[in-house]
């Protein structure tokens, strides 16, 4: 059953800076563009103890610090090899000043 | 050189010079065509030198069997020459042979003999590579909270994996370092590339892998070419063969060098009816058993599958020897290591569609091969011992001039025309 | 094939009869003594000394295979009569004898490691692997069934002449 969980201050996700969090032990992060945030699986499907938000912002492309996969953190969908599989997407709400995910 | 020079500003001798390699200083015997010199098979300057012309040059050189690597992701590791090599089906599902040298720093890139993966990631620094050997990604390539990171004119493209040349023939994986060698049609030769798919099924029957068996032989492999190259032995040395007729010095034999020498033909009929039988040549040969039978007889007892009666060993310049010994098939890999090791790894096969009776004969029959071999024994044996003695007497002459002096065909089992002809075309190659 | 045999039962007499047994047949192999080592097996026996490799991936290939009392004679005589060699000794040790099963058959493993010195050199150790093994009881007395040397080498070392 889906609920609803605080993942981070609005405040502390910046534009151009991918925010890692974890909420109820998915490791997520947060993506602002303007008044929106996105939210999508912070571990790299290729090898999976490595962190996406340490990689490379391009717009709304990230690039895994470890092999250069890429990936849409609008859509979760994979961009270029070796990883294979999409990102989680994990639905956004903004209230109050917070980014709350719904697990 | 200058005295005037003190010894603290005196140049280094040997910057300035190169280095003259041991085996650039030797000369072959006046009696090019029929002796052979000791030295060949010790000096370690002139190994390095047959690794560069036979498996770095335009040669083609045996990897596996393209049914050891049937799915999408599948390798298994093997040789070419000294070099380590991945044999891997790619994503477009065609045959790839790659270098297994990491193009960052040279560390050795799969460590598994084989498997499914879905790319290649090198344990030391984790740089990864797709089936086909282009470089995918490597960790921090754009460094870490702003610093390191590769130079930013670094293109992945640069740095793959070494590709070789593939083609495939007979379920066969060939493969081949250098640009310049020909086809390899062209390189095998009519006979040799007839009698490769003779030994295959014809191109139209699917491989079946029966199992490997491996041995480490402590000679040069030159010796052990040469061993696969001369018939003279055979009833000699093996008499295991003679004492089941299973080769005799009366059968229709040739003895075909191809291609300069670069590749030996043998080829024997035999009949299935007297298989197993002695008559009066054999007789008089003295390490004939006369009283020595086996009870189970249908490990020498052939049947003739490939419907000519005949028997067909051949040996490929550099690296492998096609093995027909009655319904026992093989591929042996000759693996050079050392001036002085060698392994020598055995394939063997059949096909998907044999029966229950041909398979089980098939592999009844390999009693005969292989490092525990009946008849291969003797082999491995007698090139053991002749390894140090070739070290020890390294001017020490062989006379290869059984059967005449030249390299042509002969029908006789009689004959070191192979050998001939194969040190023919080793002497232009090598410039000795 | 079962490729990890655990140690299930736990029957001391038995694990003793059965390393007896495993000593004995080292012990007539050592000594050339062949018929000795033929007497281990009984009738319609299999024996095999396979690789580890073709072992673990069920390739039916093995360097020696012996379907029977009449094939293990054979393979006994073309070493003695037909096959040319260097002279060696070979030694062979045998530990960690388990057994694995019991029933119709027992069913038992062993580690072993040969060593071999060649007639004009120091000895090195040849081949190690494992036994697995079928045994059943005839006329009160141990045999083998079936014997499957699995040795862990990725080469053997020039050549296998004596059975292991």
């Amino acid at each position: 059953m889906t609920q609803w969980h605080i993942a981070s201050a609005l405040d502390d996700v910046c534009e151009g800076i991918p925010r890692p969090v974890t909420v109820e032990g998915h490791h997520i992060a947060l993506y602002r563009f303007g008044a929106e945030v996105r939210a999508v699986g912070d571990l790299c499907p290729h090898q999976k103890d490595v962190r996406l938000s340490e990689g490379y912002l391009d717009g709304d492309t990230i690039e895994c610090p470890m092999h250069q996969s890429c990936f849409s953190v609008r859509t979760g969908e994979v961009l270029s090899p070796p990883a294979r599989e999409n990102l989680p997407v994990f639905e956004v709400r903004i209230e109050s000043g917070q980014v709350l995910v719904a697990i | 050189m200058n005295t005037a020079t003190t010894p603290d500003t005196a140049p280094c001798a040997s910057a300035s010079e190169t280095p003259v390699s041991t085996w650039k200083m030797r000369r072959w015997p006046a009696s090019r065509e029929t002796s052979i010199p000791a030295w060949i098979y010790s000096d370690s300057s002139l190994f390095n030198r047959e690794m560069e012309v036979f498996h770095d040059g335009p040669s083609w050189n045996f990897v596996g069997l393209e049914c050891e690597i049937e799915v999408v992701g599948a390798f298994k590791r093997s040789w070419i020459g000294p070099r380590s090599v991945i044999m891997v089906r790619g994503e477009d599902e065609a045959v790839h042979v790659l270098e297994n040298r990491c193009a960052h720093r040279g560390s050795q890139l799969c460590w598994e003999n084989r498997g499914v993966v879905k790319d290649f990631t090198c344990p030391y620094h984790h740089w990864n590579y797709d089936l086909q050997g282009d470089l995918l990604g490597l960790p921090f390539l754009r460094g870490a909270m702003g610093k390191g990171g590769m130079p930013r004119d670094f293109r992945k493209l640069d740095h793959g994996l070494r590709k070789l040349r593939v083609t495939t023939l007979g379920g066969i994986v060939w493969a081949s370092f250098s640009d310049e060698a020909p086809s390899l049609d062209d390189y095998l030769g009519e006979e040799i590339h007839a009698l490769v798919l003779r030994a295959t099924g014809g191109g139209r029957r699917k491989l079946r892998l029966l199992g490997y068996n491996r041995q480490l032989l402590p000679c040069n492999w030159k010796l052990y070419l040469e061993n696969s190259r001369d018939p003279y032995h055979a009833t000699l040395l093996h008499s295991f063969f003679l004492t089941f007729g299973l080769l005799r010095t009366d059968t229709a034999f040739k003895a075909v060098p191809t291609v300069g020498g670069r590749h030996g033909i043998m080829a024997s009929t035999y009949s299935a009816a007297t298989a197993g039988q002695q008559n009066e040549v054999t007789s008089q040969l003295a390490n004939l058993k006369t009283d020595f039978t086996l009870e189970d007889m249908e490990v020498v007892k052939p049947v003739d599958e490939m419907g000519d009666s005949s028997m067909i060993n051949f040996s490929v310049l550099p690296s492998v020897f096609f093995q027909q010994h009655g319904n026992s098939l093989a591929l042996r890999h000759l693996i050079p290591k050392s001036a002085s090791l060698s392994e020598l790894s055995w394939t063997h096969y059949g096909f998907v569609d044999d029966d229950e009776a041909m398979n089980r004969r098939r592999l009844k029959q390999a009693n005969l091969m292989g490092p525990a071999g009946y008849v291969a024994v003797d082999d491995s044996e007698v090139l053991a011992r002749m390894q140090p003695v070739a070290e020890s007497s390294p001017e020490s002459v062989q006379i290869v001039t059984m059967g005449g002096v030249d390299h042509d065909s002969q029908d006789t089992m009689l004959t070191e025309t192979l050998i001939r002809g194969f040190y023919s075309y080793y002497r232009e190659k090598m410039g000795l | 094939m079962d490729k990890r045999l655990s140690t299930s039962i736990n029957d001391p007499a038995l694990r003793a009869e059965v390393r007896d047994l495993y000593d004995d047949y080292a012990a007539s192999l050592d000594d050339l003594d062949f018929p000795a080592w033929v007497g281990f097996f009984g009738e319609g026996c299999l024996y095999r000394v396979v690789s580890l490799e073709n072992f673990n991936q069920g390739l039916p290939l093995s360097t020696i295979e012996c379907h029977g009392l009449g094939s293990l004679r054979d393979r006994i005589a073309a070493i003695r009569e037909t096959a040319v060699f260097e002279p060696r000794t070979l030694r062979r040790m045998v530990s960690g004898t388990r057994i694995n099963g019991v029933g119709v058959e027992i069913r038992a493993q062993a580690n072993f490691a040969v060593f071999e010195s060649l007639s004009d050199r120091e000895p090195h150790l040849f081949i190690t692997g494992r036994y697995l093994d079928r045994l059943t009881r005839e006329n009160g007395r141990l045999k083998l069934h079936e014997r499957i040397c699995v040795y862990d080498n990725y080469r053997v070392r020039t050549s296998l002449i004596y059975p292991i």
